[in-house]
Order: C-alpha cells, then structure tokens, then sequence
C-alpha cells in the first residue's frame, strides 16, 4: 500500500480529464481523490505500487482527445487509508449558498403533463419540479430539503421516490414534489358543505365564478378573492364586501392573447407579463370592465402562474378573473387557512383550499414597462427573496425599511436579500408581519444578532424605528428617507463611488432639521454619502403626516402663500369647510409643521381641480391627476422656476387656480400643471448638474411613479448629454428604502447624529 | 449513474448555483467554462440547438436542463 500526489499541466481542464481520471482510478482499483486546482488538475492516489504505475502510464498514454499534457509532477506521500475515489469539485463547500430562490411559474413541461392522461400527474394542482415550483412559500428552514418544507407531512411514493432520487430525472431532488396518490389537494368549502376532490372541487370552483359568486382561492402566496370580472355586479359586490372602494383590482387573463384583448400591451409589457416572476402588468386598458379599476384608464394583469390556476380556466372559469389578494382593505394578505376562514367569511361566498401550507405569506408583484425601463411598483411574489445586488461588505445588516409599503433588506456575506412586501405598518396586522419577517429572514440566514447592524429611518416615531430600538444588535443607525431613496437606484446598480444629482420627490419623509422632506435634491456618492443642496420651497402642513389623506389640508399650506387667489369655496372648486379651519390653523401656527414635500404639492393641485374629498389610498389624488393630465393634448406648461436652491411652486399653483376659475377644462390645466412641474425640475436638474460637473441623475421616490411626468422629463432631457437612472429591481416607492438604507450603511453613511442623540 | 456534464461560466451565478446544488445532491460531474472554452461552447451549442443560454446540464450527451430554475445568463461570442 502506498500513495502519491500527481499534478498534472496542460489543457486538462474543461475536456473531461477528471472523469478520465475518475474511471481510470476505478478501473486499477485506487482509491483517493481528483481536483481542478489552480495551475491544473490535482490526484491523489492510494493504493497497490503497480496499479499506480500502471495508472501512470495510462494517463499519458490515452487521455481524453481535446487534453494536452504538458507536465506530469508525481510525488509519493504517505497514505492515509481513503476507501474510494471521488471527483472534488475545487469549491466544496459544506452546503449550498443560502440563496433561496423566487417562487416560480409552472412550466413547460409540467403543464404538457398536467394535461396528458397518460401521465401520472395528469390533472394534478401542485405539479412542479426542479424547474418550477413554490419555493419561497414552502421553505420553513434552511438547507432546502423537503423535512424542511411545508411538503415535510406528505411522504413519497414509491413513483415520486424514484424521480426524486434520479439524477437525470427532471425531479430530481426537487423538493416540493408530490402526485394525487400521495401528495396534498384541494378542496371547496361552502358554509358547512364540502366538496373533496381536485377535480369535482376545481370544477365547482369555475362553476361558481361562472354564475357570479366570489371565491377566495388558495394560491401560491396566499389567498386571492377571485370573481368573474366582466361580471359587473359580481365586481361590485366584491368592493362592497371587501370595503375596498376605489384601488384597482389585479385581473388574471386565461392566456397572453386573452391579456392583448384587455390591455395594450407593447414589447417590453409582454416580456414583463411572461417573464419567470409572472407579475401583475400595468398597461393602458383597451376595454372597459367596470369596477376594476374606477377612474383610472390602465388596468393591471397577470397570466396563470400555477397549475391550479391552469386547471381552473380549462375547465370553464370565465376568461378575465378579478384575483385581488385576498384581505380586507389594508389588512395583509390572508394565507393561513383558519385566518382566512375567519377573516374572508364575510367576502367570501367559497373556499377553494389546498392542503399545502404556506410557509409565508407572498402578495403579487406589481411592475409596468416605463419611459426609463421597467419600473417594479412592488416586489414581491417571484422576485423576493432574491438577491438585488451584492455589497463589498462582511458585515451583516438588517436594514428596516419604511412604515409605508414596507420592506426589509438583509445583507449576509455581502449579498442583499430585499423581502417581500410587507405594507403599511400602521395596520395592526402588517405590523405583526413585519416582526415576523425580520425573524424569519434573520434566523433563516443563519445570522448572529449580535454581530448585525441595524439601520433604520431617521423619523423618531417610525413604527419601524420604535421596533428597531427592541431588536438586538451590534450597533443601531438611522439612515435619512430620501437618501436612502437615492442610494437605491445606485446600489441596484453597483455604483458606489459614482458622484450624482440625486432627486428624491415623494410625499413624506423625516428629514435632517425634523421637517416633513419630499421635494429633495443631494449631491454625493453612496460612498460619500449625500448633501442636500436644493428643494421646493417650503410651505406649512396642517395636520402632518395625516395631511395625505385629504388633498385639500395641503392646499390650504401651500395656498397661503400664493397672492391674488380667486374664492375657492365657490365654484368649480368648491372647497368644503375644512379648507378654512385648515388655513386658520396655519396661520395661526397651531399643528402646523413645514414641509417640502412634492407629493404634497400634486395633492395641492389635484385639490384646485376637483379631488376635495379625502383619499381612500395612499397616493390616490396624485394618480388622479395623472390620469386626469392624460386625457388632455394640449403642449402649454405652468411656471414652476428655481433660482439654485429652491423650486417655486407658487406661481405653478397661481395659473392652475386662475385657468381653472377661468373655465379652462381641467384635463388641460393638469396637463400643463404636470409639464410644468417637468419642465421645472428638468431645469433645475440641469443647471445643478453644470454647477457641479456632473453627468448623471438619479430620480426615485413615490413622485416618480407618475409615468406621464417620467415621459415629460424624458423628453426635455433627451436633448441633453445628461444620464437619468431610475430604480428597476426595486420600487421608486417607499417599498426601495431599505435597499438604499443598507447601502449607505455599508459605506458608514448614516445621519449625522442618533435619533437617542437628537431626543437626549 | 450517467455521466453528468456542467455547461457554464464563472460569473454566472446561476451556474453557480447548479453546481453547489449538483455538489450538495453528491452528484459527479465535469464542468466546462464556455466563456473560456470555445471547444466547450461550440459542444454546447451543438447539444443544446445553438441556444445560448447557461448553465446546460447535460447527462451522457443529453441535455437534460436548461437555465437554473427559470433564469440564466445569456454567452456571447460565435
């Protein structure tokens, strides 16, 4: 018995030398092991001294046709008793990444078998393999192994077994397996009637969408409350029961040509719409289905994404479906079948339910195919929890987000997981979701909680700052909203040292002297952090923050100081009496707060123009405006002027009050409202950019959702050698604040002082 | 047990990640870099219809999957 060490130069690698290798060893009974190693492949060999001599001759005198060796160096080192011989890969590791992947459609594959009968998964709801599947929603730990999926109570048979442990077999290992005669399935639950079964439960299903009930269907993330949509009562019914009265309704298609009838879809929509998350398109509607989306001329539409789905539209279920998550109004997504029972009881006419469980709750993802690319309004269901980007740190960092269309991000070996969307954190509920993810990502990454460093926004009062001063860690920062905005278009993109004009409009956020931010513009680098060099001009804010919900309380702030103003409690505007009691209390400073905040200043102007009620949802009044300004074609544009540090709303707000109470309609008057805010701000991107020798801009934060204003200041910047970066992997939204809050805390760049330091 | 054959890049992370999941499963494999290995790629467009998509699993001169769950990385040059 005796050993030695070969390394072997030359073109060896990549021609299937190692397999050469690998038979020869077993054919002269040796065992040990082979390796690609830096400057070549690397044996080790134990065994009889002749076989090993042999060996020796035979790997120079036939090896693989494409190998030339150039060098053979053998040594003989002492054994060490190895029992077989192994192909080592160069960079074992102990286990894989702990990357867990995306939830993913059905595939090809797998539906040509869902619907073959002579397959064994003919017709089977949860058919999946290594190509498809859940992913996200039935991982409970890590390694990805099935004790470790919500597949764990479900043995497999004898016929998924032999898949399973196939290599060349498409099953191979894939986790969330099954088939009718051992896996999990759905049935229909009606009051106290049941009905078993994937096929007759699945039939009813359609049946019942088709005679116009609601059915809450459980799906891959959670629970959808789906119902005919070209049903109009139906619809109706549907935003009655769910107190949902104006935010619009996700639509489900059969198939992409069924999608092309309802929306306009162009190149870039339709790779969105087929793309692997499977996401809710939005896109100009080309039919009216009433109630799906009141006042508003897009409609947003996904494609089936499992083979429930699939199975549902075969067997009849109508062709467009409302398949809204299945919630009531603000509260998240249902997804434990209790929960949903209990809450859903009163929306629900049915319940489709699967037996699989899910092991966390995963809404559908939101994008549209913009001016600037593609633009993610919330990322959740087939991106999360993907890695965005990757940061050149080791530190891990827990960044928390906002408390509006909440995420979170986690840093871990210098990769950046972003969460699913999480909402609202005012909501009781989502606030409990919330606590929820940041303990399931933390403990699913293996992450040791002392070692992290958490970042949160600098608003004191924060739902998510308050949770952060409970949380355990190494060290707690705050990082400032709109900075944080920036940072994420320019970490999505690697650039940490690239110096840019950052704009950051949106409706609120906590800045540095305690004022509400949202109209903010920085010079910096992630590296270098971000200085805030000019903003709109300030006005005051009654009520704060809860400003947002009546448009009407931000004009009565930035109305005072506009001069020559025509009645407004007269008509067309008709300003109801709290516009009054709003002005009074700013002028007499009484619950007042500063503010530069452009979300504000939309509200402003959609308030002139006839939204005086209050909002049913966040951003309501601004996407109002936008569609109003789109239905006009006039090319004329309000001043809206900077001088080097502020932009002057004032004489944008005076034209539209004075066209307005001239009669001008007020499609135009938005119109011209909206260029002139691009025309404005363009100006002041491009004189801040020349002052500062700087080639590219940065525009994020929920202002730039507006797609019109994102085509008017893509027009008037063409003509300039300018670069505009918008945010593609994460939302413009507040749901892209925690990307870009641990960023810059991976380059130290947080406030300047604590909040503890701010408030001691 | 077939002879299981890796079509990919370094950069690639979904290369990457086939190859940690076919190293956890225990499963032998060669694996080829397309980006270096132009014999490898000219293979590999050969065995997979000219596409140009990797990673490329491929089992005793078969292709048996394509991309790494749904994603992959485009190879460029002839």
């Amino acid at each position: 018995m005796s050993a030695c060490s070969i390394k072997v130069r030359g073109v060896v690698q990549g021609v299937g030398f190692r397999p050469f290798v690998f038979r020869l060893a077993r054919a002269n009974t040796l065992a040990g092991w082979v390796s690609n190693g830096e400057e070549g492949v690397e044996i080790v060999l134990e065994g009889a001294d002749q076989n090993i001599e042999t060996f020796v001759q035979e790997l120079t005198a036939a090896p693989p046709p494409a190998a030339q060796i150039t060098e053979i160096d053998v040594r003989a080192i002492s054994p060490v008793g190895l029992d077989d011989f192994r192909i080592h890969e160069s960079y074992r590791r102990d286990r894989p990444s702990t990357r867990i992947s995306p939830d993913l459609p059905v595939c090809e594959d797998c539906l040509r078998e869902l619907f073959d009968p002579a397959d064994k998964r003919y017709r089977y709801p949860y058919i999946n393999c290594t190509n498809c599947g859940p992913r996200y929603t039935v991982v409970l730990r890590l390694p990805y192994d099935r004790e470790n999926t919500t597949m764990r109570c479900w043995p497999l048979d004898k016929f998924c077994a032999q898949q399973y442990a196939a290599p060349w077999d498409r099953r191979f290992h894939a986790q969330p397996i099954a088939c009718a005669s051992c896996g999990p399935g759905y049935y229909l639950k009606t009051g106290d009637e049941i009905v078993r079964g994937n096929e007759p439960s699945i039939r009813k299903t359609a049946e019942l969408l088709v005679a116009g009930k609601i059915v809450a269907i459980k799906g891959l993330g959670g629970y959808h409350l789906a119902c005919d949509a070209k049903d109009a009562a139906a619809v109706r019914a549907l935003r009655e029961r769910k107190y949902r009265k104006e935010k619009p309704f996700a639509l489900m298609a059969r198939s992409l040509e069924v999608a092309r009838e309802i929306i306009e879809l162009s190149p870039d929509s339709e790779k969105l719409l087929t793309s692997v998350a499977r996401p809710i398109v939005i896109a100009p509607a080309k039919t009216d289905i009433p109630g799906a989306a009141p006042g508003s001329t897009e409609l947003g539409v996904m494609l089936p994404y499992t083979p429930l789905h699939h199975l549902l539209f075969e067997v009849g279920a109508p062709e467009v479906l409302v398949m809204t998550s299945a919630n009531r109004s603000s509260e998240p997504i249902a997804y434990e079948d209790s929960d949903a029972l209990e809450r859903l009881s009163a929306v629900a006419d049915s319940f489709l339910i699967g037996e699989r469980p899910i092991a966390r709750r995963v809404d559908d993802s939101v994008v549209r195919a913009g001016t600037f690319g593609p633009v993610v309004l919330r990322r959740s269901r087939g991106y999360a929890p993907g890695a965005v980007t990757t940061f050149p740190t080791k530190r891990p960092i827990l960044a928390l987000g906002a408390d509006l269309k909440n995420t979170i991000a986690l840093v871990v070996g210098g990769q950046v997981l972003v969460s699913q969307h999480i909402g609202d954190l005012g909501e009781y509920r989502c606030l409990r979701a919330f606590h929820d993810a940041i303990r399931d990502l933390v403990s699913m990454y293996d992450v040791d909680w002392n070692e992290l460093l958490i970042v949160h926004d600098r608003h004191p009062q924060y739902a998510s700052t308050v949770h952060a001063q409970g949380l355990r860690a190494s060290a707690r920062r705050s990082v400032q909203h709109h900075r944080a905005h920036v940072a994420s278009v320019l970490a999505e993109r690697g650039e940490w040292e690239k110096r840019v004009l950052g704009v950051s409009f949106d409706g609120t956020g906590y800045g540095d002297d305690g004022t509400i931010w949202g109209g903010e513009m920085f010079v910096g680098s992630i590296k270098d952090g971000f200085h805030r060099i000019a903003h709109l001009r300030g006005a005051a804010l009654p009520g704060g923050d809860a400003a947002a919900q009546y448009p009407v309380q931000a004009a009565a702030g930035f109305l005072i100081q506009v001069k020559d103003l025509p009645d407004l409690t007269s008509a067309p505007f008709s300003f109801p009496e709290r516009y009054h009691d709003m002005q009074t209390l700013v002028s007499k400073g009484i619950r007042s707060f500063r503010t530069t905040s452009a979300g504000r200043l939309f509200d402003a102007a959609a308030a002139l123009l006839g939204f005086t009620r209050a909002a049913s949802f966040e951003g309501q009044a601004a996407m109002w405006l936008e569609q109003l300004a789109r239905s006009a074609n006039t090319t004329d544009a309000y001043a809206f002027p900077f001088d080097g540090e502020e932009l002057d709303f004032r004489p944008l707000l005076r034209e539209v009050a004075r066209d307005r109470s001239r009669g001008r309609r007020a499609t135009e008057v938005a119109r011209a409202f909206q260029r002139g805010v691009a025309q404005g701000l363009a100006a002041a991107v491009s004189a801040l950019c020349q002052a500062n020798q700087i080639d590219t801009a940065v525009l994020s934060g929920g202002v730039f959702q507006n797609e019109l204003l994102l085509e008017d200041l893509h027009s008037v910047l063409k003509s300039t050698s300018l670069a505009i970066w918008t945010n593609h992997e994460v939302p413009p939204n507040d749901g892209g604040i925690s990307l870009g809050q641990a960023a810059l805390a991976a380059f130290g760049r947080f406030d300047s002082e604590t909040i503890e330091d701010a408030y001691a | 047990m077939p002879e299981f054959e890796l079509f990919g890049s370094t950069g690639c992370p979904h290369t990457q990640e086939m190859r940690e999941w076919l190293e956890w499963r225990g499963v032998e494999f060669v694996e080829y870099d397309v980006e270096a290995d132009q014999a490898a790629r000219d293979r590999m467009r050969a065995l997979s219809g000219g596409q140009h998509t990797i990673p490329v699993l491929v089992a005793d001169g078969k292709v048996v999957q394509i991309g790494w769950q749904g994603r992959g990385c485009a190879v460029s040059g002839e």
